[in-house]
């Protein structure tokens, strides 16, 4: 079965040194993908603020490994103007050689917003923001000069020099609302990542995907798909690793045994996903990680 | 710069009606009359008559007029057998004198397929099916007459077929192929097209949707300028307020959604819209026309936008 593994490292309770080394573990384990957040705030929702920023930690990254694609799921549209991310993902795009991923969304941790005084729009407001966002962001990437009128952001021949090393830095949009997520990622995103949910749902957005893509002429093959999913052995793991949000996670957990851990990779697969990418936090279980790399990546494999 | 009118029947409209807008088109100096290519209504709403079959439209309507080009944006692989295709398009282009242009697509919309006893295979088939029939039809087309064209595909298969009737324009009419595709249709575009359409596109995007297509073509020798880039977006113009939204509205659209990236508002604004998508490099802008029963509509547009933009090109 041909799937590509990541892990995505979660910024709360943890220190870059702890990432760091982390890192370089799951990179020898071979896995593909490692990704960090963007949120200030811890994303369990309990007004927790310990969160280590997220272009440094993509930047740390993206110094300290080699061979994996440093993703992001996702950086907020709400956040920062899109031209302040292009520069900096042009620039860390240099020091990944060409291994970047610029995952965008809409945002959601309303309490990190609500702090900052960063405005935190109705869902459609934010939805459009996102799509305003992603075309700024690659006109930044692929241009010499952009210019864009919108609701939102507003740029005048803007420049963002140098470009990235890849001709095409690739934009993955994070998210399922089925009628405006996936339609913006048909039009305009390389790749799309939704966490947390069962391979049957997830194999019924990839299609609500495939179907905009159609529609908009566009051969579905072109995007990647992904899902992040919980992974833990015990289901006092999971508790611990994902709080009181834990149940509302569960049905896109990889857990149980071996062998149901692969099955369910496998559904994933079946429908699609090319990434299935591991969302962990700190502590981080190292003892599971390399359970998982040493048990179910073969097997999936094979 | 020029404007197309292009049409969406399967919302409900009969031949009578698409005639109408055709031969005003024609009269006001439109480029061209061009339609969807669907059996069953896109969406919620009356069906009204129902659709009708794009390319009888196109080659009755052919007779009808003189000057303006017809064509489809686009018909999909799954209605018609290759061979058929060929032959009707040919058809059409003798009936019209070498005005017809062929938009040509995988297919999407699985509902009229069911409806109307269509075979509509996987995506992955269709737009194998696609590449396959963009191979038939214009080899079928540009085969020299005496010579016979063979084929054999994973979808599609011709043994020493005589390869007519000819159609008048040589080596074939247009072929337009649009989307929003970064590989697969761009691929396709710079082998085959004469045009690619982005649909829908906004403006600050339309330059970079257009790249794919560009490097495409320098991928494989192909000089980008000799691609025709253009652009399809809907139309509402009023003379008024009042008048604008009212036809925003009847066009099944959001007017201030519809004011933020389509041709919509006053002459004035559309014009100034039109420019822009000019300046991003569009050579011509399909109008998506919904309001088949508002002749002034129509006349609004051909009177108080096309010249000047016409005339400033």
């Amino acid at each position: 079965m041909k799937v590509r593994f990541g892990v995505h490292t979660g910024l709360q309770h943890t220190s870059i040194d702890d990432l760091r080394s982390l890192w370089r573990r799951i990179e020898a384990l071979g896995f593909d993908w490692i990704s960090i957040w963007d949120h200030f705030y811890a994303a369990d929702a309990t007004g927790d603020p310990h969160s280590l920023e997220a272009i440094t930690a993509h930047t740390a990254l993206a110094a300290t490994t080699e061979r994996v694609t440093c993703g992001s799921l996702v950086y907020s549209a709400g956040y920062r103007h899109p031209a302040v991310l292009a520069n900096a993902m042009a620039t860390l795009d240099q020091v990944a050689h060409g291994r970047t991923v610029l995952g965008l969304g809409g945002g959601w941790l309303q309490d990190e917003y609500d702090a900052y005084g960063l405005h935190y729009g109705s869902p459609g407001e934010r939805l459009r923001m996102l799509e305003e966002y992603v075309q700024c962001v690659r006109g930044l990437l692929t241009q010499p000069r952009t210019s864009f009128d919108g609701e939102f952001f507003h740029l005048r021949d803007a420049q963002c020099e140098p470009k990235p090393e890849q001709a095409r830095l690739p934009i993955w949009i994070g998210g399922g609302g089925e009628k405006v997520t996936l339609r913006i990622a048909a039009q305009y995103a390389d790749g799309w990542n939704v966490p947390f949910i069962p391979p049957e749902v997830w194999a019924h957005k990839a299609d609500v995907l495939d179907a905009h893509c159609e529609r908009l002429g566009r051969d579905p093959a072109e995007i990647t798909k992904s899902v992040n999913v919980g992974m833990a052995f015990t289901e006092e793991e999971l508790r611990r690793q994902f709080g009181r949000m834990w149940k509302a996670v569960e049905p896109g957990v990889l857990s149980g045994s071996v062998a149901e851990m692969v099955d369910k990779v496998g559904a994933y697969v079946d429908a699609g996903a090319a990434y299935v990418i591991l969302a962990l936090r700190a502590p981080f279980d190292r003892d599971a990680l390399e359970r998982f790399a040493a048990e179910v990546m073969p097997a999936v494999r094979t | 710069m020029q404007l197309r009118i292009f049409t969406e029947p399967q919302q409900g409209a009969t031949y009578g009606q698409l005639l109408a807008v055709a031969q005003g088109a024609e009269r006001l100096g439109f480029d061209a009359f061009f339609r969807s290519d669907h059996y069953q209504r896109i969406g919620e709403g009356s069906p009204g008559p129902g659709s009708t079959d794009a390319w009888m439209t196109l080659a009755a309507i052919a007779r009808e007029t003189d000057r303006i080009r017809l064509g489809t944006l686009v018909t999909p692989v799954t209605f018609r057998f290759p061979g058929p295709l060929a032959i009707q398009v040919a058809q059409a282009d003798e009936m019209s004198g070498g005005r017809v242009e062929l938009g040509l697509g995988a297919g999407w919309y699985d509902g009229e397929h069911a409806a109307y006893a269509i075979p509509f295979p996987s995506t992955g088939d269709r737009f194998a099916m696609l590449e396959e029939q963009l191979e038939i039809v214009t080899g079928l087309w540009k085969t020299p007459i005496g010579e016979t064209y063979s084929f054999a595909g994973a979808h599609h298969s011709i043994v020493d077929s005589p390869a007519l009737p000819k159609p008048v324009q040589q080596p074939g009419p247009p072929i337009v192929i649009g989307g929003w595709g970064t590989k697969r249709t761009p691929r396709l575009a710079a082998r085959y097209a004469a045009e690619f359409n982005m649909p829908f596109a906004p403006v600050s995007y339309f330059r970079e949707g257009c790249d794919h297509v560009r490097a495409a073509c320098e991928a494989i020798g192909r000089d980008p300028a000799t691609m025709k880039f253009t652009v399809a977006t809907v139309v509402s113009v009023g003379t008024n307020e009042e008048e604008f939204r009212r036809r925003a509205v009847a066009s099944g659209q959001d007017p201030d959604q519809m004011r933020a990236g389509a041709a919509a508002g006053t002459p004035d604004e559309v014009v100034e819209r039109i420019r822009e998508f000019e300046r991003e490099g569009a050579e011509t802008v399909y109008l998506q026309y919904h309001t088949l029963d508002d002749p002034d509509h129509l006349e609004l547009i051909g009177t108080e936008v096309l010249p000047k933009i016409v005339a400033a090109s």
